[in-house]
């Protein structure tokens, strides 16, 4: 059909038309339910997907997902736009996979990610304040049992040395009260509801709030319950201050506030760990070329980098290009074996070659100074130098016989009769055949 | 038409990985939110743990849950990656409630403020000194001790019948092999360098390590590092013998001493060896302290479970069934002494505990990760034949450049 338009002359617009709607009726109806039940698919997921991603309030990515589902929706739904239809699935996995990865990565970069800048601020706050709860000295362990008042939550404590019940909450410091005993701890009393411990367990986040003053000075520490059962003594050496966003120190008295590097730093530039990660601009950057202890290896690593690049696929190269020529002359016997044997490096997986060469490179019991060179002691992996010549080679090893199959396949190329005017040319300029087969492969 | 067909096929590629992506990141957010409103039963526990050991705390989960209704759900991980998916994956509140782990994590893990503290109790007099002593980091305890590691002599009886009484009698008696390799191995090699009074830090009133008095570079670090020449020159100490070569050689009955900890103990037994646990003999006067690795878990300070979660590790995981099960798992000393003492019958893990009560914690401060860093390198240029002074001051230039 399109090939007798294209003899005539240039369609029309409406040629055109015509001759689309009767490509699409020309489609199978079966695979137009295909692809309608394969957008079908996608956009019951997009849905589902944009339903959670708003109950979590992500609308970034909400965005996102309803911008690509309705730009998928059209291309695959148009008539048009073909070539969207072939790019379409693989720009959105390299946006995925491959762009979305190294925006992130770089952007990383610009912040102070790593130990002690790992989360947000919140959780810096909660972390700090958890870990300053100090255990009061010599204090006792007593029994306690989680109870609840119209949704105030409070602790019934049996006081260990006299046995008697008391009750507090988070306002209310610890008072004695009436209860009732079981087994010498007390488990209720009266106005209060006695929670089971499966319930404890599921308030969890209301329980670590919840600790209760011992008295009313604020020195003799206050009862907390890590485990819903037992309660301990704390006193917290930090106290936040969320209004100034400052946690002073209760001992010391030193202050600590924010001053934007990411940590709680007193005046005397002591910080508190852990902080929370923001973004630092060109620090790491700038620090990598200016602290002498970073540029040094960082330059040597990356001229070493370069290095084993170059050297390495030049030396693969240059070897698997020999290799071929050596192998294609049709005059040898047995060809194809020697063919075959030269491939078998690439056919061990790359770890299990690297492994079996670090054991015979070992300078006191490796195969190559033991056996091959008759109890030499050679440093092969422990000399700075002489290790990077280890993995040169090594490399070589591992990496010739990839350029050996595309020499190969090159060299099988070259028409016969190409070969054979190379070869009656060559006696007369003084090179081997080998040589001018090799300025064809280029 | 065949432009259709085409476009159809990458479009069902499309379809079925998209639905992929985004069913992962939409069934990942509910779960977190269940969690968070807790409702219904008592909620779940989420435990990361070493896959060889998840069947030993099965027994443990289950009671569990049969008692408070909390479900324990346990995932195995490779050893080398729990640390670091969890000090990642927690800030995000997708991560575990309970971690197990090392104690040496812990200065990097508070640091990073991903641990939650937890409270021993009484219990906490009932755990071996040294376990309690490396749970403790900063004044706090973040860690259920569950097994003390630490390395100790083993001895082929066959070859060398009788204990031997220092380092040089032990040299004289058989060959001796340790771990080393190309980067050095400093946790071998820490015992002899405690004999010469030269800790890596010291300590502070309260026994805990103190970054800021660095000792590896005391007058004791330079004469361990003078002996170390010693060694490296007569042979004894070789940085071309790494594990495997160091097994392979007691295994065949080349070497009589060999150096190394609880795990190796498994394969030279059952290479028919007849295997005795010495102390490891002392090149100086001084006791040879080898660190002790404590092994324990972790509350995750995003856990939506805190209470659930303190319970079950201080009321189940510190009872001496379920140590007992950890250590059928393992074969590691128990950290709880009862269960430790149990454990004891066993004339191999009596010898790993006898060594283990001269044993130091590892250190757990951050600074500790600067000192790995050249130790071992050190260590290897000295035996190497490298001059001890310099090279020794070099370490200790570094290290201490490093932690500033």
């Amino acid at each position: 059909m399109t090939e007798t338009m294209e003899q005539t002359a240039p369609p029309t617009k409406r040629q055109r038309q015509a001759a689309q709607i009767a490509e699409a009726a020309a489609t199978p109806v079966g695979w137009m339910l295909l692809k309608i039940l394969l957008l079908g698919i996608v956009d019951a997921v997009a849905v589902y997907a944009a339903f959670v991603l708003f109950a979590n309030q992500e609308w970034l990515v909400l965005a996102v997902v309803i911008a690509v589902t309705a730009a998928v929706n059209y291309i695959y739904f148009s008539r048009r736009r073909v070539p969207a239809k072939y790019l379409t699935p693989g720009i959105i996995f390299l946006v995925v996979f491959q762009v979305f990865a190294l925006v992130y990565t770089g952007y990383i970069g610009f912040t102070n990610y790593g130990t002690g800048h790992n989360g947000s601020k919140p959780q810096a706050v909660s972390a700090l304040l958890a870990s300053a709860q100090e255990r009061v000295e010599d204090s006792p362990v007593s029994p306690v049992q989680v109870v609840e008042q119209a949704g105030v939550y409070g602790l019934l404590v049996t006081d260990p040395d006299t046995g008697d019940a008391l009750l507090g909450t988070n306002d209310e410091p610890l008072r004695e009260v009436d209860a009732q005993f079981d087994g010498g701890s007390a488990t209720a009393t009266d106005g209060w509801r006695t929670l089971p411990l499966a319930e404890v367990f599921s308030l969890s986040s209301e329980l670590e709030k919840l600790s209760v003053p011992f008295s009313d000075d604020p020195n003799d520490g206050s009862l907390r319950t890590p485990d819903g059962q037992s309660g301990y003594l704390y006193i917290s050496q930090l106290e936040y201050d969320a209004a100034a966003d400052t946690i002073t120190d209760t001992r010391s008295g030193v202050v600590y506030s924010d001053t934007g590097t990411g940590a709680f730093t007193s005046d005397d530039g002591e910080q508190l760990l852990p902080g929370w990660q923001v973004n630092v601009g060109f620090d790491n950057f700038v620090r990598a070329v200016t602290d002498a202890s970073i540029r040094g290896p960082l330059i040597s690593v990356t001229v070493w980098t370069f290095v084993f690049a170059i050297v390495s696929v030049a030396s693969t190269f240059f070897l698997g290009l020999l290799m071929a020529l050596v192998f294609n002359n049709t005059r040898m016997r047995f060809r194809n074996t020697y063919r075959i044997i030269m491939i078998l490096p690439y056919a061990f997986p790359a770890f299990l070659s690297a492994l079996v060469w670090a054991g015979m490179m070992n300078e006191s019991f490796g195969f190559i100074n033991q056996v091959l060179l008759g109890g030499a002691e050679i440093p092969w992996l422990t000399d700075p130098t002489l290790a990077k010549v280890s993995i040169l080679i090594v490399n070589l090893w591992l990496g010739f016989p990839y350029m050996f199959l595309v020499c190969m396949g090159a060299l099988q190329g070259i028409p016969e009769d190409v070969n054979e005017a190379a070869v009656w040319t060559a006696p007369t300029r003084g090179r081997s055949s080998g040589a001018s087969s090799c300025r064809f492969c280029w | 038409m065949k432009v259709t067909k085409r476009s159809i096929l990458a479009f069902g590629a499309l379809a079925v990985t998209s639905a992929i992506a985004l069913s992962g990141c939409a069934s990942s957010t509910p779960s977190a939110d269940e969690d968070s409103s807790g409702k219904g039963a008592a909620g779940k526990l989420t435990v990361w743990l070493d896959a060889e050991r998840v069947d030993a705390l099965k027994g443990a989960a289950d009671a569990y849950e049969e008692k408070t209704g909390v479900a324990v759900d346990l995932v195995g991980k490779s050893v080398d990656d729990i640390k670091d998916d969890f000090i990642q994956q927690a800030p995000t509140g997708k991560g575990p409630d309970v971690v197990m782990g090392a104690h040496d994590w812990l200065g990097e893990l508070s640091t990073n403020g991903v641990v939650a503290p937890i409270d021993l109790g009484d219990s906490a007099d009932g755990y071996l000194p040294v376990a309690t002593q490396a749970a403790t980091y900063d004044g706090t305890v973040y860690m259920l001790p569950y097994a003390v590691e630490n390395i100790a002599v083993l001895r082929n009886t066959k070859l060398v019948p009788e204990a031997p009484k220092s380092f040089d009698d032990m040299v004289s008696k058989g060959t001796f092999v340790v771990e080393q390799g190309a980067e050095g191995n400093p946790y071998h090699l820490y015992p002899f360098q405690t004999a010469f009074g030269a800790p890596v830090f010291g300590t502070d009133a309260s026994g805990s390590y103190d970054p800021a008095d660095l000792q590896l570079g005391s007058e004791g670090g330079f004469a361990f590092a003078d002996w170390l020449a010693a060694q490296g020159e007569a042979g004894t100490l070789n940085t071309d013998i790494d594990g495997e070569i160091a097994k392979q050689q007691f295994l065949d009955g080349t070497a009589a001493f060999w150096l190394t900890g609880p795990w190796n103990v498994a394969a030279a037994v059952d290479a028919g060896i007849d295997v005795a646990i010495d102390p490891i003999p002392s090149p100086t006067a001084e006791a040879a302290s080898p660190f002790a690795g404590v092994k324990g878990f972790f509350v995750s300070s995003e856990s939506k479970n805190k209470v659930a979660a303190n319970d079950f590790l201080v009321n189940y995981i510190g009872t001496e069934d379920v140590q007992l099960e950890l250590f059928k798992a393992g074969n590691v000393l128990p950290a709880l002494t009862a269960a430790a003492d149990t454990a004891a019958s066993d004339p191999i893990i009596a010898g790993f505990q006898t060594v283990g009560a001269d044993a130091v914690p590892m250190p757990a401060i951050p600074a500790m990760g600067s000192v790995w860093q050249y130790w071992g390198i050190a260590e290897a240029a000295v035996i190497n034949g490298a001059d001890p002074k310099a090279t020794w001051q070099k370490l200790t230039d570094d290290v201490s450049a490093a932690i500033k």
